[in-house]
């Protein structure tokens, strides 16, 4: 144990866990930018060996500390760049940030493994001797290798899609996407843009329906839509059903028919709308709160 | 043990200490439909849904290096166990913000259990076979369980309330009991955790 504290506790390790615990805790909070976000890839990496040695040499007190670090280091190395560039290279959603530019800090490395080896045999006890000193360093060190908490992304939850939102209809273009998907339902915004010349369009709710597995739904209409010529307009359509059984249930798929008079005749848009989610996580630009 | 270390550092390095498996139950967001979006939405755009929360269920081996004080005496101390436990998140894929922590692992609220083996008791003790019930609520929580001493072959039952808190794989835990007095320990907490969540 005490081998594996006095091999942790080394002045430079302490001084790399007070930069890394005040990087993290405080600089990225206060000034985020380039320099913060490396500084810690720097501290901890540099930290990082050492910490390892420690874990070996307390489970396996007569490990060779200079083998054991070299060796260390060369996998802290891997293990780092492999950490922040495979994510990216392979599409994978992970909670941490992928960046190559990170990589700039395995230059630390080396003199990790240089301060490891060459103070081997430099002993600084009053850090170990000491009980309180020593808790104290245990917990500063334990704590600095905290890194700043970030979520694991957002959290992508199903929703219905129009498989093909966007329709010419006369000298109008009519465009039809779900705006809002609920557990009670989805809400269907339509938005009309009419040409100067081109009849008025207008969205007849009362033929509008929405064909699901267990039969046909009406919307309410919240906003009605109705595009003058020349004009644009955007109505809004709320149909509620129980959503979170139809997605249990299986139920991926349903059928928009979209009634709409174009000037005195009339035309029905067949909407195929899917139920799905690409990911559980990702970022969702195309979301707003 | 070789082993053992490696596959610790491996963890260690890549912040690897758990696999969670998303399960599509309820996953749905909730939130009303009656309401028309802004106006400016963009076309295309959606309204995020509200997000209902998550639950989960955890299975984790954990292996802990640390120190603590008990009866006014400092000793390092180091156990194993594997824990299971049922628990609640407000929001889903998110820490719970808990002293400053990450505790997506560790749910705020969470009932279960755990087996494990004291490897360095604290305080010097015999070395312990525990099983041990647990309820938590916002790290506060009271456990109950069994304890072998191994060495003399007893076993006693053991009750008591702490509080802990997790922070990545840093852990502190202060606990007291009608028998056992009050104790503080904290450390490393090295663990992998298997958890399938999904939506509440």
């Amino acid at each position: 144990m005490s081998r594996a504290l006095a091999f942790v506790l080394r002045p430079w390790n302490i001084a790399a866990a007070i930069v890394l615990a005040v990087n993290d805790h405080v600089v990225k909070r206060a000034a985020p930018g380039w320099v913060s976000g490396k500084l810690s890839d720097v501290a901890g990496l540099f930290l990082l060996p050492s910490l390892v040695v420690a874990l070996v040499a307390l489970l396996r007190p007569r490990a060779p500390i200079s083998r054991t670090m070299r060796w260390t280091t060369f996998a802290v190395g891997i293990l780092f760049a492999a950490a922040k560039t495979l994510p990216l290279a392979m599409g994978l959603d992970v909670p941490w940030v992928p960046d190559p530019t990170d990589l700039v800090a395995l230059a630390v490395l080396p003199l990790a493994w240089l301060h490891a080896v060459r103070s081997a045999d430099v002993r600084h006890d009053f850090l170990v001797r000491v009980p309180a000193l020593r808790f104290a360093s245990v917990l500063l060190v334990a704590g600095a290798t905290i890194a700043t908490p970030q979520s694991m992304g957002i959290r992508r939850f199903p929703t219905w899609e129009v498989s093909r939102p966007s329709h010419a209809v006369g000298g109008a273009i009519v465009q039809a996407w779900v705006s809002r998907s609920t557990r009670e339902g989805l809400g269907l915004s339509i938005d009309v843009a009419c040409a100067p010349d081109a009849a008025p369009v207008s969205v007849d709710a009362q033929r509008t329906f929405l064909r699901l597995h267990h039969g046909h739904l009406a919307p309410i209409e919240v906003v009605s839509t109705k595009a003058e010529s020349g004009a644009q307009a955007r109505g809004y359509l709320a149909f509620e059903f129980d959503n979170l059984r139809a997605w249990n249930d299986g139920v991926r798929t349903a059928m928009l028919h979209l009634a709409l008079r174009v000037g005195s005749g009339r035309r029905t848009l067949v909407l195929p709308l899917v139920h799905g989610r690409p990911s559980a996580h990702g970022k969702v630009p195309e979301e707003v709160q | 043990m070789t082993r053992a270390a490696l596959l610790c550092t491996t963890l260690l390095c890549t912040g690897c200490f758990g696999t969670v498996f998303h399960l599509e139950h309820d996953a749905p967001g909730s939130g009303t439909v009656q309401h028309a979006p802004s106006l400016d939405l963009g076309i295309g755009q959606r309204v995020r849904p509200d997000d209902p929360g998550e639950q989960n269920v955890t299975v984790a081996p954990e292996a802990t290096f640390g120190g603590g004080v008990w009866d006014g005496e400092w000793s390092p101390a180091s156990s194993g166990q594997v824990a299971a436990w049922y628990g609640e998140h407000d929001r889903s894929h998110m820490a719970d913000q808990f002293f400053g922590g990450d505790s997506r692992i560790a749910p705020l609220w969470s009932v279960g259990g755990a087996l494990g083996y004291d490897i360095l008791p604290l305080g010097g003790a015999d070395r312990r076979t525990t099983l041990t019930f647990r309820v938590t609520d916002e790290g506060l929580g009271v456990e109950s369980g069994w304890a072998w001493e191994m060495t003399s072959d007893n076993h006693s039952g053991f009750a008591g309330i702490f509080l802990s808190s997790w922070s990545r794989f840093f852990y502190l835990r202060m606990l007291w009991g009608p028998e056992r007095g009050f104790g503080a320990e904290s450390g490393i907490a090295l663990d992998y955790a298997l958890t399938w969540v999904w939506s509440r």
